[in-house]
């Protein structure tokens, strides 16, 4: 006797048909949208995807009104190309998936007629290749990672004076010109797990070994690190002479409060990204900044044209001087206005061979691209001195002569 | 004539659904030649993601019950896989994807073993921690990962028009495959023996499912596909990085659409991937601005919220469920009145007798139960003669059930041993105790509560083959015997009828023949004339008196002395864990230590018959 019966499975006999009938209203609702604004004498539309939610949120704040600022300056000389400029920004919340599919959506879907540069190397990696593939020009204001430009895009371009690989290169070079007994013989590495500072920490490494300097102290930490206290006795007990800290914003100030809990005051300290922090000094303390490194991408002091307009014009408008984010923000922008407006078109093929062949005047200086997108410039040497960063490398941009070899002990 | 209308009916509603399917697969794989938006293809290729992952979910937490909140780890172990092979060997990702797949199972095998340990919420906090394990590995095996550095795949060099289709068909050929085997799977014995699992899991290893290859089969189907579709992911992305190759918001939106679709059936996962991928899409590009973040967070929680408290059971159970109230009419049968007929032929005994030696089928040997300080069994010994109906009679608290634990394997003694046909089972589990023949029922049946009546007989397994796992789940030889022993014991027309609609006293039958159908060498009943009718009751001796003419043995446990002793050929008293004295039931009931100790002095035993004499 053979027997066929109701399988346990079996949800309903409609299942099929809910799925299917789900599908097609899903893709008669997709294919009502994307109207193509490119043409005509509407706004030229800029489209973006920001992580302004999500753990790096604070910073993409100011980033995105760094852009803001551009376009508000921009549309008040006059827009580009005779046309006012607008910005379509969307919320990727820190995720490289929902940034390939929004620049994704922002360049097939909405058709935008030019894209900007989102922040973070974890979030450019991903998206570069998406406006690689449809010929887009990109221009981005933060992520200095090397691997990014290692795919050898032909349409990435990033508007920093230099990449995470010549990131060493000043303090590096300050340190060779030291008479060598005063020069620190140990050196202890302390960074965040993330692809920048990682990267900054090997170079470090290898460089100042071949000035002779040791490595007797390397750690990363991970990103959810709160406490550093650990850590800091750990630095401590190796004593190196210098100390190097792969910091991305927070992370940096606990770290030094740390190590002013277990009283250990390295001769020599050099942090990354922390320093620029509008709340550093206050949090560490401001007698406590004085003698700590840093590399600079920009400064508000530094004299290039427009630099000076930049600064005032964003504290007018925002209330509060612009950050480091910000300004990136803004050189971004400055390049691909500087590219549209020679070329005189929205060709992107145009834009691309333009930024390749030329040079633009920034509020970071002159800037140039090698075939890979690197920029052919360099960063700042950065310290403080009486409570504020002073440029003390390259002698070009240098603001003062002095440079302070020995950090005082904490206060 | 009648029936024939409503067949043919039946059959249109199938056929058009089946249209409807080719339909839908036909128009989803013209998608990209319809339009060349390779945004729309994007999210398609996300769907179809979500898609596999939400099937291979479905078979571990749908269908096994094993709920798992990282499963977005297979994902990362198929693209890392993939990623890494192809760079070494510097061929196409396409070419070692299903290696990819075979990282993952090999790793969702390990997994299943934890599950040895760990159940229900532990589990959950495994699975979890697994996700998190696999993303510090990957990002501390620098040399081999590229830890937070990230590893670059190589960028696809085909033309932009046709950019996207190797991902996307390759994604929908994974979805189908996914199907495919989820419907292989939930039509097989081995199907039948994952829903045993997650309805009750120590019973299903009592009646012959052998859980631990069940499980790791399930954990590595459930993880095979997803491990390929990752490394198709990774590629598509063409940059793996951890915390997007490990993510664990993915593993709980895949966790969100299958509950929304429906957990445990099989479109519900693909319903709720095509809800929530778009849904996800669309609230990242239409709500922007610096709060976007927090609307989205408060929609989708908002969205569980709805689905926990408006559809715990997901959109297909429920829509299917308003179906089946509107088609109504089907008064069910089992409120029926048992009808007092004859006993049909008793199905004899299939088991082979020739490992059969000596007298005594079963024997217990010196057995000790310690529960902490609780001495529950005490030494207890006495042998089950071959063809006997032995009774095991004690108050409350003697160890009775506590000794059927430990025969069928649920405890280990702490001292002594069980001896079946003349070999020790120390060394055996609950399911190779149930293959050597212990069959058991429980004071309170326990059946799988998801499966049919017939479902819940063919699911019982006596011996383990691999055959036997893909075998068709009811149909065929087996499904035949369940249906022959279910009429034997007046189940017949309650076949289709899911267990948990039966009486209680009717479920005490089901799990009867779930333990003809094990046909095992020796049957233990626990209490099998506790709390039901009268009639059930002397339908229930019948049917052990006539199953015991046809060579089977019984160990009862039983607290209705008339039943039970009327019916026995001996008798083991256990008081306070030990045998007080076995032998013939008239000799045990009159003897003055038993009647002080259990019987009261008034008791005395009629010689009618089993039951109670109204």
């Amino acid at each position: 006797m053979k027997r066929n019966i109701r399988s346990p499975f079996r949800g309903t006999r409609g299942g099929a048909a809910v799925a299917v009938v789900s599908l097609l209203v899903l893709s008669a609702g997709c294919g009502l949208s994307g109207s193509d604004p490119s043409d005509g004498d509407g706004p030229i539309v800029i489209g973006m995807s920001l992580p302004l939610s999500g753990p790096v949120a604070d910073r993409a704040k100011p980033g995105m009104e760094g852009y803001q600022y551009w376009v508000d300056e921009l549309n008040s000389n006059g827009g580009l190309l005779g046309r006012e400029v607008e910005l379509k920004v969307l919320d990727d919340g820190f995720d490289q998936q929902t940034a390939i599919s929004d620049y994704t959506r922002l360049i097939s879907e909405d058709k935008v007629d030019l894209v900007l540069g989102t922040f973070s190397s974890d979030l450019n990696v991903a998206v570069a290749p998406v406006a690689e593939r449809f010929g887009y020009a990109y221009v981005q204001p933060s992520g200095g990672a090397d691997e990014i430009f290692e795919r050898d895009l032909e349409y990435l371009f990033f508007a920093q004076p230099a990449t995470t690989q010549k990131l060493p290169d000043r303090f590096v070079e300050l340190l060779s010109t030291m008479p060598e007994a005063e020069r620190p013989e140990t050196v202890g590495l302390v960074q965040l797990d993330d692809p920048n500072t990682t990267q900054a920490a090997k170079l470090f490494s290898d460089q100042l070994a071949e000035l002779g300097i040791e490595t007797v102290y390397d750690v990363t930490y991970s990103p959810d690190t709160s406490n550093f206290d650990a850590i800091a006795s750990d630095i401590k007990q190796s004593d190196p002479d210098l100390v190097i800290n792969g910091a991305i914003a927070v992370d940096g100030m606990s770290l030094i409060r740390s190590m002013q809990k277990v009283g250990f005051s390295p001769p020599m300290l050099y942090q990354m990204n922390a320093p620029t922090d509008p709340t550093y000094a206050e949090t560490i303390g401001e007698a406590n900044t004085e003698g700590i490194f840093t590399y600079l991408a920009w400064s508000p002091e530094a004299a290039y044209p427009t630099n000076d307009g930049f600064v005032s014009g964003y504290t007018e408008e925002y209330g509060a001087a612009p950050s480091e984010d910000a300004a990136n923000s803004y050189t971004a922008g400055q390049v691909l206005a500087e590219a549209v407006d020679s070329v005189g078109s929205l060709d992107q093929e145009a834009i691309k061979d333009w930024l390749h062949a030329n040079s633009v005047e920034t509020i970071v200086g002159p800037l140039n691209w090698d075939e890979t997108g690197r920029p052919q410039g360099d960063m700042l040497l950065g310290q403080f001195q009486d409570g504020e960063i002073k440029i003390v490398g390259p002698d070009s941009a240098a603001t003062t002569d002095e440079v302070i070899y020995a950090k005082p002990e904490w206060q | 004539m009648i029936a024939a209308v409503v067949t043919r009916a039946a059959d249109r509603v199938a056929s058009a659904r089946k249209w409807l399917i080719a339909g839908g697969i036909v128009f989803v794989g013209c998608i990209p030649l319809l339009t060349s938006s390779a945004y729309i293809q994007n999210v398609m290729i996300l769907t179809f993601l979500m898609c596999v992952l939400g099937l291979g979910w479905n078979i571990m937490s749908g269908y096994t019950g094993y709920i798992s909140l990282g499963h977005s780890a297979f994902i990362g172990i198929g693209a890392y896989t993939a990623g890494i092979l192809a760079e070494r060997w510097q061929v196409s990702p396409f070419l070692v994807a299903p290696l990819g797949g075979v990282a993952a199972a090999l790793v969702a095998f390990l997994l299943g073993l934890t599950t040895r340990r760990t159940r229900g919420p532990a589990f959950v906090i495994v699975s979890f921690a697994l996700l998190e394990l696999l993303g510090l590995l990957a990002r501390n095996l620098s040399s081999l990962t590229g830890g937070s550095q990230g590893l670059a795949m190589p960028l696809p060099d085909w033309d932009l028009t046709f950019y996207n289709w190797p991902f996307y068909y390759s994604l929908l050929a994974l979805v189908l495959l996914s199907l495919w085997m989820t419907r292989a799977i939930r039509r097989s014995k081995f199907g039948l023996g994952l829903v045993a699992i997650r309805d009750d899991e120590d019973k299903a290893a009592g009646i012959g499912v052998l859980t631990p290859v069940y499980k790791s089969l399930a954990f590595m189907s459930s993880a095979v596909l997803v491990g390929v579709a990752g490394a198709v992911y990774g590629y598509y992305v063409s940059y793996l990085s951890v915390s997007t190759m490990f993510d664990i918001v993915l593993s709980m939106q895949v966790v969100l659409a299958v509950l929304i679709g429906g957990r445990g059936t099989f479109w519900g996962p693909v319903l709720g991937a095509f809800i929530v991928v778009p849904l996800t899409e669309l609230t990242n590009t239409t709500i922007g601005g610096l709060d976007a973040g927090a609307f989205r967070l408060l929609m989708f929680g908002g969205l569980l919220l709805l689905v926990t408290m408006l559809l715990p059971r997901g959109i297909l159970p429920t829509a299917g469920a308003w179906l089946t109230k509107l088609k109504a009419g089907d008064t069910g049968r089992t409120g029926a009145r048992l009808v007092e007929s004859g006993l049909p032929t008793v199905p004899p005994s299939l088991r082979d007798e020739s490992a059969a030696v000596g007298g005594d089928v079963l024997r217990v040997e010196d057995v000790v139960m310690r529960f902490g300080g609780v001495l529950a069994i005490d030494q207890a010994s006495f042998s089950v003669p071959r063809g006997s109906i032995t009774a095991l009679i004690g108050p409350n608290g003697a160890g009775k059930t506590t000794l059927f634990n430990a025969i069928d394997g649920t405890y280990t003694p702490a001292a002594g041993d069980i001896v079946l046909e003349g070999k020790s089972l120390a060394r055996a589990d609950r399911t190779r105790r149930a293959f050597r023949g212990i069959g058991r029922t429980y004071q309170l049946p326990r059946l799988f509560n998801s499966l049919t009546v017939l479902e819940n007989v063919a699911a019982v397994n006596s011996s383990f083959s691999v055959r036997r796992l893909a075998a068709s789940a009811v149909s065929g030889e087996e499904a035949a015997r369940a249906t022959e022993l279910l009429e034997f014991v007046g189940l017949g027309d309650y076949l289709d009828v899911k267990a948990t609609d039966m009486s209680y006293g009717q479920k005490k039958l089901v799990e009867l023949a779930q333990v003809l159908m094990l046909d095992p060498a020796v049957i233990l009943l626990d209490e099998p004339a506790a709390g039901i009718n009268p009639t059930l009751l002397r339908r229930l001796a019948d049917l052990i008196r006539a199953l015991n003419e046809s060579g089977r043995t019984f160990v009862i446990v039983e607290h209705d002395m008339q039943f039970v002793l009327a019916l026995a050929d001996r008798a083991t008293v256990l008081a306070r864990g030990q045998v007080l004295m076995s032998g013939a039931p008239d000799v045990v009931s009159r003897h003055p230590k038993v009647m002080e100790a259990y019987l009261g002095d008034d008791f005395v035993l009629e010689k009618t018959m089993g039951g109670a004499t109204t």
